[in-house]
């Protein structure tokens, strides 16, 4: 005596019905699309607009020098915006005055040498570095009463650390992209000018930690972390720049803030204009 | 015209590389023991300077004997060293600051000529790491030389690369 058969099975004459309904259905379907502009297409609801790709980008050493013309500029501007502010003492605006200059003729200079690799020079500030670093350290400042930010009480400190900050990023820009330039002639131009914001950010350490103190490393006894230091090690560091301003917590701390050199998703590709 | 680069350079030092970072490997040797003399005629703030300075030159010089491997030489430029050390050790503080000075600017220059030649990845992202700490000693020794003005601070000059022909390995 055969066994009873499981309801459960799935026996061969309900395969050849389930298989039936698919071919049966999916005619139907492409009978119902003939007409249709989207006959090859899934079935969908409404029309969804076209969108239009980024171009291809290569990070090339064109984009890298743009790049860094970019971050001249970063500098150019925030330098500008500083001495506007009015907070810094007179003694130092000299000193302002020249590191702005000295960020043109980098700006300059990159131009150039763009122009000579066969690139469209880049001479404007870098919106992302702007965005995301340089304007909420300015608030921090300044203070901003609609996003319930507090003005710093020691605005003039807090502008030269802002600007020491500034500067060991772009020295820290150029050495990383030294890694990544495939001409050696590139990479040391590129070095020539990061030696010089090398040198910006040794002046602003010592203006702010004067009397030979801001020469080697420190460690700021109330909140344990690094002072500013004109000379911080014995290589030049790729690591996170950080830095604290804005105003003084009940603790005695500031806002920490941290600056990475610009990397993929703030390149001056070609595609990019001003 | 775009770049059309299609070799990537190498990661090793080349041979040539090998040379050129020798040469620039025997220069720091002697600033580690050119520093040592100044440390040791010196007082207060230019000795502490010197020191330090001293050992970022010994820690540069590690690295690229590490770089180098059996290639590397294992002493200094002698006659870099005998022509700068004799100074390095006499003079006021500030005389001698300038003079340490005067030598950082020119192994920034020398670097950057270095780097301007170098092939290999490996060794051209290891003298960018040195070339800005040289030239913020630079900068801090302007200052220590009673300097103030920024544009002796900023000077770099080119033209003061250490060359193999005055200084021959």
């Amino acid at each position: 005596m055969n066994a009873p058969m499981n309801d459960n099975a799935f026996n061969r004459r309900k395969f050849l019905q389930s298989g039936g309904l698919a071919l049966a259905s999916a005619a139907i379907l492409a009978a119902c699309g003939k007409n249709d502009k989207v006959a090859t297409a899934y079935p969908r609801i409404g029309e969804s607009p076209t969108t239009t790709g980024l171009p291809e980008a290569h990070v090339t050493d064109i984009v890298l020098l743009r790049t860094a013309s970019s971050l001249e500029w970063c500098a150019i501007d925030a330098y500008t915006a500083v001495a506007g502010l009015g907070i810094l003492p007179g003694a130092v605006l000299p000193v302002v005055k020249r590191f702005q200059d000295d960020h043109k003729a980098h700006a300059s200079a990159l131009s150039e040498v763009i122009k000579k690799a066969g690139g469209e020079p880049f001479e404007c500030a870098n919106e992302r570095i702007n965005t995301l670093y340089i304007a909420p350290a300015v608030e921090l400042i300044t203070g901003n009463k609609d996003k319930g930010i507090e003005a710093s009480d020691t605005p003039a400190d807090d502008l030269l650390v802002l600007a020491h900050g500034l500067e060991n990023l772009a020295a820290a820009t150029y050495q990383y992209y030294v890694s990544l330039i495939s001409t050696p002639a590139t990479r040391g131009a590129a070095m020539t000018i990061g030696q010089d914001e090398a040198r910006h950010a040794a002046v602003l350490a010592q203006a702010i930690i004067p009397d030979g103190k801001g020469i080697a490393p420190s460690i700021n006894e109330t909140t344990g972390k690094a002072n500013p230091a004109a000379v911080p090690g014995a290589f030049g560091s790729l690591a996170a720049i950080s830095f604290a301003i804005g105003k003084t917590s009940e603790a005695g701390t500031k806002t920490q803030l941290s600056l990475d050199t610009p990397s993929l998703n703030s390149l001056a590709y070609e595609y990019a204009s001003c | 015209m775009a770049d059309t680069s299609t070799t990537a350079p190498p990661k090793q030092p080349t041979a040539a590389d090998a040379a050129l970072l020798s040469y620039a490997l025997g220069l720091e040797f002697a600033m580690v023991d050119i520093y040592a003399r100044a440390a040791a005629g010196a007082k207060d703030d230019l000795k502490s300077v010197a020191e330090l300075f001293g050992a970022h030159h010994r820690a540069a010089a590690q690295s690229l004997t590490g770089l180098l491997g059996r290639k590397a030489p294992t002493g200094r430029n002698e006659a870099f060293y005998a022509e700068q050390s004799k100074a390095a050790s006499g003079g006021s503080a500030k005389d001698r600051a300038a003079l340490m000075a005067g030598l950082e600017n020119a192994m920034v220059a020398t670097h950057l000529k270095v780097l301007s030649n170098l092939r290999g990845i490996d060794g051209a992202a290891l003298v960018a790491s040195i070339i800005p700490i040289e030239a913020r000693q630079a900068a801090v020794l302007v200052g220590l030389s009673g300097a103030t003005a920024l544009d002796d601070i900023m000077a770099l000059d080119a033209e003061a690369a250490i060359d193999p022909e005055t200084y021959p390995a």
